[in-house]
């Protein structure tokens, strides 16, 4: 069957898309899977702040000064990220960049204050008539490190789906994946394996698989690169309500069907369930959750799912003591 | 998960600024502007972008940053990319056929950025109903429609910019006032590239006749080849930079990356003759995205390297002291007239310290189009007037030329002649 197999280098880490399709040529697959690439590139030019001449950038120098206009997809991102930051009672919050810059993850940033940390969602308002957003405070700053993956997959997915592909996979960094229909040879969907990379050294433990089947996923973990603010040992994901860099053990995953913005939401609830560590009461049934932890010795071990693409999600056969709620 | 692209950006620049062994002194340059401010204007000013491919969203995007600009009508043929542009921009009527944004009286200007084979004519059409025209460049396909789209911009009252980006560009102009200020004394060379990992290929379109329309660029009757489409802005850049237009072209080309039956080159080299022995060479390719796109001119006491956003200034070891350049020993400072320049960029990128935070504002893009509004509500002059743009096209009309019959072409003065 016609495939065609891209990558593009965008914000810190590798996309890959994955494309099938019976009903066009691969010169055809190719181009579509190119004018996806192009869109996340686009993306990444227009929402890392590690460009001066990003749109985040410019948001971060002058959003305190007066509205700045977005268009209809950036602005449904940001009312995306807004919904989870109050769904996750803040554990979720876009508005880390102050502490980001003070901790020293990046040396170009509007707004850090030597030492004085600026953190609050509730300083950043939405304008939807004029599809503008601004700050009430100066010194406030955006990070999208914790969405922008998602909704990158979501426009690329957009792209594809426009084209009339059917069958796509697509991921970022292989935290965040989008399973369009399923591959040629399992009509159960796209399987993604969530392995612990710190029990790589044993085989095939701690392993979870989930199928994607028009769904998307997406993971977090507190690992990975380390901080030290003021000699507190911390990972890269901050904890917004404090602030401060969550350190600990756990990880985080969501599943939804792949409606529109689902992997932004999905990126964002991911980002928020490691700092909460828990499913928050009330959360919809259309995300799935799997929360989890390590133990002392650094094995993954207890992990609860909970949702309606429960079903979805399975341990590996070798994955050790593993303690199930499905609802 | 949180962004890391902070490693790539390093990474990327270290690999700009590899210094020759004789390069004393590595200079970034970056103007000092009213950092970050955007252009407002103080009466709104409507436009209309007839074509909202990718770089017509783009153009939407960039546009939507000057303040008063009201974007209220666009264009394309194309039903989707259509809904896709009126999605970057609230409010704007979208139709199909571009006569229509020409006969509404309240748009003052147009941009158009069609395929290239169609500018001329929707840029005559709305040069003659009184509407301020930008032209994505390169301007025309033919030399014919390259000297009558200048001859009627130059007749009509209204103001006409190609889009040309590096006239426009804070960092080219700074760093053409070191040029014209001796600061690489005699000229040596130039070379310049552009190197991207695409195909080029476009999907979509239901019939034969559409899917060829949208692959226009992989048509060798109207594509004006990776010389024409990318090179003419970099040429422009060179030929601002060295004072004159070349005499001849030399070309070649082929197919190295992308066996899928097309004719127009992947790859192409291109040596232009200015004269006197002066050289300016080459390269691009859809194959390999090694170092990207950047233009440099060598001088016997410099070179000067730009790359759009950035731009640097490599000193020979002999070469004099300049005024501003006493005071360079420290990483930033401003001086009198307003430039601040980062001295030892070479150290300050081997260390990671040299971000990309460090540097314009705002695409290259954005420069080009605030210069554009500003002639059009303010009067100001013509960053990049029609006989430029046209000058430009035409070496790229016959770089391409060049490419397509592996020869030289003689670029004769009396292809700018513009009559009239």
């Amino acid at each position: 069957m016609p495939t065609a197999r891209l990558a593009v280098q965008a914000m810190g880490t590798r996309f890959e898309l994955v494309l099938y399709s019976e009903a066009h040529s691969e010169v055809f697959l190719r181009a579509v899977g190119e004018e996806a690439g192009a869109e996340i590139e686009e993306l990444e030019r227009r929402l890392s702040r590690f460009r001066a001449d990003s749109l985040v950038a410019q948001i971060n120098r002058s959003a305190a000064v007066r509205p700045i206009r977005l268009d209809a997809d950036l602005f449904a991102m940001f009312q995306v990220a807004r919904q989870v930051q109050e769904e996750s009672a803040g554990a979720f919050d876009i508005t880390v960049g102050s502490p980001l810059d003070s901790w020293g993850f990046a040396e170009w940033g509007a707004g850090a204050d030597g030492g004085k940390v600026l953190v609050g969602m509730e300083q950043l308002v939405l304008e939807p008539e004029e599809q503008t957003i601004y700050f009430l405070q100066e010194g406030l700053a955006i990070d999208l490190g914790g969405i922008a993956k998602g909704f990158a997959l979501d426009c690329a997915g957009e792209v594809l789906r426009a084209a009339g592909i059917r069958c796509a996979l697509l991921h970022g960094g292989t935290s965040a994946v989008l399973g369009l229909g399923s591959p040629p040879n399992c009509e159960a969907g796209w399987r993604v394996e969530i392995f612990d990379s710190a029990a790589a050294g044993g085989g095939g433990r701690g392993k979870l698989v989930v199928q994607l089947k028009d769904a998307v996923l997406a993971v977090s973990a507190a690992g990975g690169r380390m901080v030290e603010p003021e000699n507190e040992l911390g990972g890269h994901i901050f904890d917004p309500r404090s602030p401060r860099a969550v350190s600990g053990a756990g990880f985080a995953a969501v599943v939804t069907g792949a409606g529109r913005l689902a992997a932004t939401l999905a990126d964002a609830w991911s980002t928020a369930l490691v700092v909460l560590g828990e499913r928050p009461i009330g959360l919809a049934d259309t995300v799935t959750t799997i929360v989890g932890s390590r133990s002392a010795g650094g094995e993954w071990g207890l992990y609860t799912v909970c949702g309606q693409l429960s079903s979805a999600v399975r341990a590996d056969p070798n994955f050790q003591n593993p303690a199930q709620a499905e609802r | 998960m949180v962004n890391n692209s902070r490693n790539e950006k390093s990474a990327s620049r270290r690999q700009f600024l590899q210094t020759t062994g004789a390069a004393a002194a590595t200079l970034a340059i970056l103007p000092d502007l009213a950092w970050g401010e955007v252009l407002r204007l103080a009466e709104p000013l409507a436009v209309a972008v007839i074509g909202v491919g990718r770089q017509g969203r783009a153009i939407l995007g960039e546009l939507q940053k000057i303040e008063n600009v009201r974007i209220v009508m666009i264009c394309d043929v194309d039903a989707a990319r259509l809904r896709s542009g009126q999605r970057r921009v609230k409010g704007a009527e979208g139709v199909a056929d571009y006569r229509l944004i020409l006969e509404r009286g309240e748009v003052q200007a147009v941009i158009i950025a069609t395929p290239t084979h169609l500018h001329k004519q929707i840029a005559l059409d709305a040069l003659s109903a009184g509407k301020a025209v930008y032209c994505e460049c390169p301007l025309a396909q033919t030399i014919a429609d390259c000297r009558a789209l200048a001859q009627a911009a130059q007749q009509s009252r209204m103001v006409f910019q190609t889009g040309m980006q590096g006239r426009c560009n804070p960092v080219y102009t700074l760093a053409n006032s070191f040029k014209r200020s001796g600061a690489i004394r005699e000229l040596i060379s130039a070379r310049a590239q552009d190197h991207r990992k695409m195909t080029w290929r476009s999907a979509g379109g239901a019939s034969p006749a559409e899917q060829q329309a949208r692959n226009w660029k992989l048509d060798p009757e109207v594509s004006l080849g990776l010389a024409g489409e990318f090179g003419t802005q970099q040429f422009d850049v060179v030929h601002w930079f060295l004072g004159k237009y070349p005499k001849s072209v030399r070309g070649t080309g082929s197919v190295r990356a992308y066996d899928d039956g097309r004719t127009v080159a992947d790859t192409i080299s291109c040596s232009f003759d200015f004269g006197k022995g002066l050289y300016f060479g080459y390269d691009a390719t859809l194959g390999n995205s090694y170092e990207g796109q950047y233009e440099q001119i060598a001088g016997t006491m410099g070179l000067i390297k730009l790359a759009w956003s950035h731009g640097w200034l490599f000193k020979e070891a002999d070469a004099p002291t300049q005024g501003w350049e006493v005071y360079a020993n420290r990483q930033q400072f401003h001086n009198a007239e307003g430039i601040t320049l980062i001295a030892d960029a070479t150290k300050l990128a081997s260390q990671g310290k040299l971000q990309a935070g460090i540097g314009l504002p705002f695409p290259s893009l954005y420069y080009a189009l605030a210069a554009f509004v500003k002639s059009v509500a303010e009067a100001a002059p013509v960053a990049c007037s029609a006989e430029e743009g046209m000058r430009a096209a035409i070496v790229g009309i016959c770089a391409n030329e060049a490419v397509v019959n592996n020869s030289e072409v003689l670029i004769d003065e009396a292809f700018f002649k513009i009559e009239g």
